[in-house]
């Protein structure tokens, strides 16, 4: 088995991922060109809105853009403060 | 007692990200709290090479400019828990760079208990790699064995003693570390490169480490990886010797020498 | 808040500035120009942090086109300031085209000017050498306390410059390609020099540039200077030098050598 992988040169074929990759993020960089790069404040904004009914703190919202299939998605994380700080 | 470094060259494409993140994830991953700040003003490189790249959300000036603290802009390496990663803006101009800005943050990071914090500079001798460096403790200069690198890390040299603060207040030096990247033992071997000694003759700066010319490093970026990730390969294990001698352990260099692979290897494609 | 007192919207004060001085021996423009860009090869913005007095003392300049000789020196990043040793009748064309007059070089002009000329003066004393008359003027007092040498035991890199005043310049460590090494004395180099090294800077002839090996860019001393683009003299591979000026020649000898 050694002996055939190594007549067979198995390099990791590593130039996909790093084109998926690449998609997301210039996709991403592309549309916030005309200026504004929108996850900063919509994630002062989300804070805004989740706290008037319950108590959050920026760290317990994360953003991220993700691609999937031929969508882009944003992917929107709040952790919840236990039910006895919720108030 | 928190250290800043930064990692610096003069002359771009050098590796010094490459290098800024494998030895800032080999810090980390030695149980050292670590942050690394990408330093460019304008182009975004450390995220993409760390893949974390689709969770920037604020960078290092938005925190500068207060719109932003640190807790929202470090963000947490997914591969390790004790290294955080402070994005470079893409959408401002320099002069949102301030320097007091950039104390203000350091002074912070080290109020949160960050042992050491890595400077990863952009190319050249600009803004960007002038704040990059001005509160240097330490100082990587990370140099190919090619005469332009050589030459530039030269004058980098020459304006870390002049530019950085512990200069400019006459306080102990910034103490400099020589880091030769993409180094070919056999091309060394063939007289068609600088060697390792030609190099530090001419920087006379105490070497840190030699990372070889290695495929690792373009698949490690490929897939936003540290290439100190990809175990076994050369190229880790040489970035493990760097972070190893920066803390105080002596170890042997190696990746230096040119062995000419047996016949077998080289039918089947060994250089 | 601490009050503030109101302070004077402009001050003067003394203040030295390092000049260079180009001291110019064709009246040539195309030849100036061609020595010009030989002298700022590598980097056009060489000497463009200093300012540049133009002495002409040694150029006939009855028939020189003023306006296209400054601008030569500007053109080639030379921050032409002020001329000095031009004769009087093109003193104010010079001050017109925006440079000063500079009297740096001749203490003799400067003591004319120091002292007024007596009114009781019986025979017009002649104007060249007011020094030898009877007015007091102001003989330039030699100071002989020249400071220590300068030593610098750092490598010295490429884009840095050292300069040492008044003095030898010693340095122990290398010079590497791109910096510049200068001193009003003679400049020792322990260690390969690779860069430019400018002994007599401010005119000294019997300055000499020692170097345990001679890799450099160019060298000068007061003014002459010599590159070594077709390559070094032959004794020079890794053995310690010495350079001199032999009238207008530079020569690079061996140390042992007594020429």
């Amino acid at each position: 088995m050694a002996l055939l992988s190594f007549l067979f040169n198995t390099k990791p074929k590593t130039a996909s991922a790093a084109k998926e990759r690449l998609q997301i993020i210039i996709a991403r960089e592309r549309s916030g060109r005309s200026g504004y790069d929108f996850l900063p404040a919509l994630h002062a904004e989300l804070i805004a809105v989740i706290s008037k009914y319950t108590k959050v703190d920026s760290k317990d919202i994360t953003l991220s853009l993700d691609r999937k299939g031929d969508l882009e998605v944003l992917d929107v994380n709040v952790v919840l403060p236990e039910v006895e700080n919720r108030s | 007692m928190a250290r800043i470094i930064v990692i610096t060259s003069g002359k771009g494409g050098v590796g010094k990200t490459t290098s800024s993140a494998s030895f800032s994830t080999g810090l980390a991953m030695r149980g050292h709290k670590t942050a690394v700040i990408d330093f460019d003003v304008g182009l975004r490189n450390l995220d993409l090479i760390m893949g974390c790249e689709r969770r920037v959300v604020y960078d290092l000036i938005n925190v500068v400019s207060g719109e932003a603290n640190l807790n929202q802009a470090l963000i947490k390496d997914k591969h390790c828990e004790n290294l955080f990663i402070l994005p470079a803006s893409q959408t401002r101009d320099k002069d949102a760079l301030t320097e007091e800005g950039v104390e203000r943050v350091l002074n912070d990071l080290i109020q949160m208990g960050f042992e050491y914090i890595i400077c990863d500079s952009p190319a050249g001798i600009e803004h960007g790699a002038i704040m990059a460096l001005t509160f240097a403790d330490e100082a990587i200069v990370v140099t190919n064995p090619e005469v332009s690198s050589v030459r530039d890390s030269d004058r980098i040299l020459g304006i870390i003693q002049a530019k950085s603060r512990r200069a400019q207040n006459g306080g102990e030096p910034v103490k400099e570390h020589l880091l030769i990247t993409r180094y070919s033992p056999k091309r060394v071997e063939a007289g068609e490169m600088l060697s390792h000694q030609d190099v530090q003759e001419i920087l006379r700066i105490p070497l840190i480490g030699i990372i070889p010319e290695s495929e690792a490093v373009l698949h490690a970026s490929n897939q936003g990886n540290p290439a100190i990730h990809i175990t076994g390969s050369d190229v880790a294990l040489a970035y493990e010797d760097v972070v190893a001698r920066f803390l105080g352990d002596d170890v042997p260099l190696r990746f230096t020498d040119y062995e000419k692979p047996g016949l077998l290897k080289r039918l089947f494609g060994a250089k | 808040m601490v009050s503030k007192t109101p302070r004077k919207p402009i001050e003067i004060k003394i203040s030295t500035v390092v000049a260079i001085a180009v001291i110019v021996h064709d009246a040539d423009l195309s030849v100036i120009n061609s020595a010009l860009k030989e002298l700022t090869a590598n980097s056009s913005d060489y000497y463009s942090e200093e300012c540049a007095v133009i002495d002409v003392a040694n150029i006939d300049c009855a028939a020189l086109n003023w306006a296209e000789f400054i601008s030569i020196f500007k053109v080639n990043g030379i921050n032409a300031i002020a001329v000095r040793n031009a004769p009087a009748d093109a003193e104010e064309h010079i001050i017109q085209l925006g440079l000063n007059i500079d009297l740096g070089g001749n203490p003799s002009k400067i003591a004319e000017l120091a002292t007024p000329e007596p009114e009781l003066e019986p025979a017009p004393a002649p104007s060249a050498a007011p020094a030898h008359v009877a007015a007091p003027a102001p003989a330039p007092t030699m100071i002989n306390n020249a400071p220590a040498a300068m030593i610098i035991d750092t490598p010295v890199r490429g884009g840095q410059r050292i300069y040492a005043r008044g003095t030898d310049l010693i340095i122990t460590a290398v010079v590497n390609a791109g910096a510049e090494v200068i001193a009003d004395g003679s400049i020792h180099v322990y260690a390969p020099l690779r860069g430019r090294a400018l002994a007599g800077a401010s005119g000294n002839t019997s300055a000499r540039i020692f170097a345990m090996s001679l890799e450099a860019e160019l060298v000068s001393i007061a003014g002459i200077y010599r590159t070594f683009e077709n390559g070094y003299p032959k004794l020079a591979a890794n053995t310690p030098l010495q350079i001199k000026l032999n009238g207008d020649r530079i020569d690079v000898v061996s140390i042992q050598s007594h020429n």
